[in-house]
This record gives C-alpha cells, sequence and structure tokens, in this order.
C-alpha cells in the first residue's frame, strides 16, 4: 500500500512539475481568459443578453 | 546460629534467625518457643495443606545483593485460597518475609509503626501513607492460619486469624498491614519475578504441581458427573454439567454451592484439559467462567479460560465475539494518568490506556477448578482501558483490588497454539484492544503527504525563479492614423524551463479606430519564429463604438531563450484633425506561474491518506461503539473492519 501511494505520489508530483513547466493551467493562460470574455461580450452584444459583459470591464480597457 | 533438641521427641532443632523465638519441630511437629535458654512446648502443629510452592526450607535466595536463607513459614488461608509466609533470615542478620501466593512473590521488612486507618475503614483503592511512599490498598481479607514449620518470629497456633491488608505502591512496591498486632504490624518490601530472588535449594520439580498420581477424581455431589481436580492450589471445582461447586481444600469436600442448574448449555470453544504453549510457557486450561453484563437492558456474555503452569502460575484466555486476549495479573500497580477526551486514563509499563467501559460482571456458568472459593453469580466490578493491543483491567470486589493485562490474541493462533480441532468462532465487530489494521498506515501516508507537498512548493517557486515572468520585452511603437509602421525590438531573454505559452500583452492609445498588429517573435540564436496577428481598436456599431485598446494573445510552445518581436502596425482612418500618430506596447512574457496545479496535485495525493484516516476513524469508531463512551458518529463507517 505504502508503495503504491509512493509511486502514485511520485507519477503526480512529476506530472505537476511538467504540468508547470509546459505552463499548462486549468483556468486557462491570460490571453485563454481574454479572449473567453471577449467572446462572451461579444455574445451579449448579439443577444442583448446580460451574460456577457458590456464593457467598462478590467479587460474591456475603455 | 543456636541448636537445641526437642523436648517433646529429643529431634534436632535449630534457630538460625536472631530473631527467630518459635521452632516447629519437624519431626514430631511440636511447636516450642525459645525463652532464653528455656524452650517451651505450647502443642503440636496441624498439617500444612499440600500446595505446589516451590520454595522450601532451607532454599537460599539473594534479594538486592543479599543472601538470604528460607527458615520457617507460616501458611494461611484467606477467601480466594492458600499462601506461605515463608520467614526468610538475610545475610545481615535482619528478618523477612517472603510471601508466595499463586506464583507471586514479595519480599517485605517489617518498618516502624504508621498512623493507619483501622482495618474496618479500609476500602480498596484507597491511597495510604507509609513512610514516604503512597500505597493503594488491593486487598483486604481475614487470614487464618493453618499451619506453620521452622523457625518463626513470634508465637502463633493454628486457627489463629488476622486481619491482614495487602497494597501496592509505585512500581514494584508492596506493603503489608497485620492488624493483629497491636500497634499494627507494617510490612514494607517489593513484589518481584521468581527469577530475580536467584533461588537455590529448592523443591524438586517433579514433586510441585501436576505431579503424577494426585489427581483427585469424584463424582458430583450434584448431578453424579464425574470430576477430576489435579493441581494442589485448586479450592473448588466447578461441574460443568451442573454447576455444583465442590471445595477440594482438603480432599474432596462438601459441595459450597448447590446445583444451580446452568440455564442454558455452554459450550466452550477451548476445551477444558486443552494444553498448549504460549508466550514460550506450557499452559493447561483448567477452568472456566462465563461471565455476563446487562447494558440497556441487553445482556452481552464472554467466557474467560483459566490456565495455569507450574512455574508461572495462573492465566486467563478471554473470549467475546470470536475477539481472544491472553492476560495475566500485572507485575505492577498502574498509575492514572490525565484524562483526555473526557476518558480517565492510566499508564503501564511505558503505555497510556484510555478508559473503555466500567461493567459489572457477574458469573453465569464455571466449569473445572479454581484456585478460589467461586460462586456462580459472583460479581465484580471491572473498568478497563484499552491500548490495542493492550486491555488493562482492573477487578474490584468488597474487599479486593486486582490489575490485570491482557494483549490482543489471534484465533488462529490460538488454535495453532492449543492444537485445537476446527476453526475459531470468526470475529465478530470490533474486539475493545483490536488492533486496527490501519494503525500508522494513515499517520505514514500524511507524513508522505507533507513530504510531497514540501517538495511540491519547493518545486513551484524554483520553476517560479525559472520562469521569471517579471522580466519582460518590451517594444513600443507609433503608426499614423491610415498608416503603416514596422519596427523590432532589442533581443531579451525569456526564461522558463521547457517550450511553453508565452503571453503578448498589447496596449495602444488608439480610441476611435481600428488597429492591427502583425507580430513575430524570432528566436535569435536559432531563428525560429513564431507570427500572430491581432486586431484592436474600434469599429462603428450603429452609433456606439466599440472595441478594446488592449489585447492578449499567446505564442504556444516558446522554448526559453532570447528573443526579438516584430510589429508591422497598421491603423485606420481617424475622424480626429488632425491625424494623430497612435502608440502602443507590446509586451512579451511568460505569464506567472499559476497555483492551481499545485493545489490540484495537493489534492490528488491527499486523497490516499484522507481514505486510510476514514478507515482507521471507521474502525475505531467501532471499537468504541461497545463502549462507555459511544457516540452517535460510532461505527458509521464500516469500510473494512474486519
Amino acid at each position: 500500500m505504502f508503495r503504491t501511494y509512493l509511486g502514485y505520489a511520485l507519477v503526480a508530483l512529476g506530472l505537476y512539475g511538467y504540468a508547470q513547466a509546459k505552463g499548462w493551467t486549468i483556468f486557462g493562460t491570460e490571453a485563454q481568459r481574454f479572449a473567453a470574455q471577449r467572446a462572451a461580450e461579444a455574445e451579449g452584444r448579439r443577444t442583448g443578453s446580460s451574460s456577457g459583459r458590456s464593457g467598462g470591464g478590467f479587460f474591456s480597457g475603455k | 546460629m543456636r541448636t537445641a533438641n526437642c523436648p517433646s521427641c529429643g529431634g534436632p532443632l535449630r534457630f538460625r534467625g536472631a530473631t527467630s523465638i518459635v521452632a516447629v519441630c519437624a519431626f514430631c511437629k511440636s511447636t516450642l518457643v525459645r525463652d532464653g535458654a528455656k524452650l517451651e512446648d505450647i502443642g503440636k502443629q496441624a498439617q500444612l495443606l499440600e500446595d505446589d510452592s516451590p520454595i522450601r526450607i532451607g532454599a537460599d535466595g539473594r534479594h538486592k545483593g543479599v543472601g538470604f536463607t528460607v527458615v520457617g513459614r507460616i501458611q494461611y488461608r484467606y477467601g480466594s485460597g492458600v499462601w506461605n509466609e515463608w520467614h526468610v533470615v538475610m545475610a545481615d542478620g535482619k528478618s523477612a518475609w517472603l510471601s508466595d501466593a499463586s506464583r507471586e512473590y514479595t519480599i517485605t521488612f517489617l518498618v516502624a509503626p504508621q498512623a493507619l486507618p483501622k482495618f474496618e475503614e479500609l476500602r480498596p483503592g484507597q491511597v495510604l501513607t507509609i513512610g514516604k511512599n503512597a500505597f493503594t490498598a488491593m486487598n483486604m481479607e481475614q487470614a487464618e492460619v493453618v499451619a506453620g514449620e521452622g523457625e518463626l518470629p513470634f508465637r502463633f497456633t493454628s486457627g489463629w486469624k488476622a486481619d491482614v491488608a495487602d497494597l501496592r505502591g509505585e512500581g514494584n512496591k508492596f506493603a503489608t498491614i497485620d492488624y493483629s498486632e497491636e500497634p499494627p504490624h507494617v510490612y514494607v518490601g517489593e513484589k518481584l519475578p521468581f527469577d530475580q530472588f536467584a533461588f537455590s535449594g529448592l523443591r524438586d520439580p517433579t514433586q510441585v504441581g501436576f505431579a503424577k498420581g494426585r489427581a483427585l477424581a469424584f463424582k458430583c455431589a450434584g448431578c453424579g458427573s464425574p470430576l477430576e481436580s489435579h493441581l494442589a492450589t485448586s479450592e473448588v471445582v466447578a461441574c460443568a454439567t451442573c454447576g455444583s461447586v465442590t471445595d477440594v481444600t482438603k480432599g474432596v469436600g462438601e459441595v459450597v454451592q448447590s446445583a444451580e442448574k446452568h440455564k442454558k448449555k455452554f459450550k466452550p470453544s477451548i476445551p477444558l484439559g486443552a494444553e498448549g504453549t504460549w508466550n514460550s510457557v506450557r499452559y493447561e486450561v483448567v477452568g472456566l467462567m462465563r461471565r455476563q453484563i446487562t447494558v440497556d437492558g441487553e445482556k452481552y456474555e464472554w467466557t474467560e479460560y483459566l490456565l495455569h503452569n507450574t512455574e508461572r502460575g495462573y492465566a486467563w484466555v478471554s473470549e467475546y465475539n470470536g475477539h481472544f486476549s491472553f492476560i495475566q495479573n500485572c507485575a505492577e500497580l498502574p498509575k492514572s494518568a490525565s484524562w483526555l477526551g473526557g476518558k480517565p486514563r492510566m499508564k503501564y509499563l511505558g503505555h497510556t490506556f484510555e478508559h473503555f467501559q466500567k461493567s459489572e460482571p457477574r458469573a453465569v456458568y464455571l466449569a473445572g477448578e479454581f484456585y478460589w472459593q467461586v460462586r456462580l453469580g459472583d460479581k465484580a466490578v471491572c473498568n478497563d482501558y484499552v491500548a490495542p493491543p493492550l486491555i488493562l483491567s482492573s477487578e474490584a470486589t468488597g474487599n479486593e483490588l486486582t490489575w490485570s493485562l491482557g494483549e490482543y490474541a489471534e484465533g488462529p493462533d490460538l488454535w495453532k497454539a492449543f492444537k485445537l480441532g476446527g476453526k475459531p468462532p470468526k470475529p465478530i465487530g470490533v474486539g475493545p484492544n483490536q488492533p486496527s489494521p490501519h494503525t500508522g498506515k494513515a499517520a505514514f501516508l500524511w507524513k508522505a503527504f507533507l513530504v510531497f507537498a514540501a517538495i511540491a512548493l519547493v518545486l513551484q517557486l524554483v520553476l517560479g525563479a525559472l520562469i521569471e515572468n517579471r522580466s519582460r520585452l518590451s517594444h513600443r511603437f507609433a503608426v499614423e492614423a491610415g498608416g503603416r509602421t514596422q519596427s523590432v525590438s532589442v533581443p531579451h531573454k525569456l526564461g522558463g524551463v521547457l517550450a511553453a505559452p508565452v503571453t503578448v500583452h498589447t496596449t495602444s492609445n488608439v480610441r476611435d479606430t481600428w488597429l492591427n498588429l502583425d507580430l513575430q517573435l524570432t528566436n535569435v540564436d536559432t531563428g525560429h519564429a513564431y507570427g500572430m496577428k491581432r486586431a484592436l481598436g474600434y469599429t462603428k456599431v450603429g452609433t456606439a463604438m466599440q472595441g478594446a485598446s488592449v489585447d492578449f494573445g499567446q505564442f504556444d510552445g516558446v522554448p526559453p531563450g532570447t528573443y526579438t518581436v516584430g510589429v508591422a502596425a497598421s491603423a485606420g482612418a481617424s475622424a480626429s484633425a488632425p491625424a494623430p500618430v497612435f502608440t502602443g506596447t507590446v509586451e512579451v512574457y511568460r505569464s506567472a506561474l499559476g497555483w492551481s496545479n499545485f493545489w490540484l496535485f495537493l489534492g490528488a495525493i491527499s486523497l490516499w491518506p484522507f481514505i486510510a484516516w476514514r478507515r482507521a476513524a471507521g474502525f475505531e469508531g467501532h471499537r468504541w461503539s461497545e463502549s462507555d463512551y459511544a457516540d452517535s458518529d460510532s461505527g458509521g463507517d464500516d469500510e473494512d473492519d474486519e
């Protein structure tokens, strides 16, 4: 059991280090978040819904 | 040493001890009292009861480096059987008493009179101060002299009665108070293992205990079933068929508890007479007792098997729901420890025991021979403390307090040791002192978790330092409205470890037209280039201007190295006059190392120890669900408790 756990944790540690070195992140990079925000704003403008921010936020630059 | 001749039969007499004033003639049993040069015959001694003590007059031993010789003994009878007080004369001339009761040995010395409570006021567990030491009253009995032999330091006669209290102190300290004297005689000494006395000249082992030809066979007066007693120390024999208890202290005696038919037939898992070796000691099962407690109207029963070994005396094996423990009397008095979690605790042999339950069991089934005057219905107040695989138990009757230590025994191991047929009963639930299969696992896993978490933290900091997100390739550009321009930055080193994304953050002052950027990131050393087109600025939608003057993009798979960024900018016409020059900044950098993967990693590696911890907690919940401390959470988890 202990060896299995140690092996499991070592593999997890390796994956974690590799992911960090590769810049992988589950929450997306700044660019991905910015693109998602712009897309949401555009969708909001298209449909007139309030789901997308209408500007004035951090990424809008207005 | 002084020698004399018995005035009754002429046999030789010796007074080896200066304090010896009585000698029993070994030939005619006359009791002779020394008064100066005179010897007074005060009558014949009664016959000593046969016992299995390995000690005899003339045996030598040592205590704390001082040799002694056994010169006499008084045999006493009390409620729980017979014991011997051996009068020993130390090499330094002192006199002491070596007590031998059921293979437990104490040596005590007379000390100065003490302020003591009356015998009637003493209670088991009461603490007295003798000298500078605290002693706990363990046993108060009226003892009766059976007979004596050899040299003794005071007059006595058979049938003489004395109120005696035994007390235990810290460690192996022991005290006895003899209330038959005024003021009471106080003896203080130690309880020690037999081997520590380094005896020589003991009785022939083949003449002690299970000697052949000493079996006492008879028919139960209650039901006629054949019964047998083969231990010299046995006080009673209980009939397994009808429950009658027969006194066998002087051969086959009277039935001291008439045939109270056992309410139900009971088939013990370990039969009487079974022999086996446990902890390198050969034992025979000589008796068994079924005990019962009632909790919330529900009856719980367990079995206690009495084991006997000629050299080591008695031990027990308890059985409850398929859980077994091997039990022996405590050599020392356990100490109270501070409470924890509302539970009293005791310390013994370096272990800390938590209180498990208080119970008042009564004997509901008896079979075999016992070394004390046991009866069906006998009650005691018991307190159990656990430190798996150990269980520490106190048992108090009206005048006695005893402590015993048990260790969990696996059924298959017992079956193998005692060569029993079939299989042991399957354990049900969790035994009070059953060792947890999870003990230490969760703690080990949590420790490993902490180590990995620390490694990950260090890795996070090292990677963060290598990536150097604060060092940015920054390039300013300018473009006229309606115009185009190209520029290239100075080379800049981008940190990192592996090929990873780099962020491109663009800001501009464009307000009323579009701005397109053609970006190219070029590795100065390899010439490898990464291209990207970005659109900023504003477009008119209806009457409103929509867009942004900032932008975030990223180049993927960029290895660390030295790079330049080339910017080809083109801007739309502006309504402003004169035509403005738009400026902007392109920053290329590694994004700061996020912590999401770190937390994800911690979550992943904490799962295993968390499950182990839950399993351990579930097992303990089951254990404590039958204790006095059961709560609503107990027994909630039953993942793998068997």
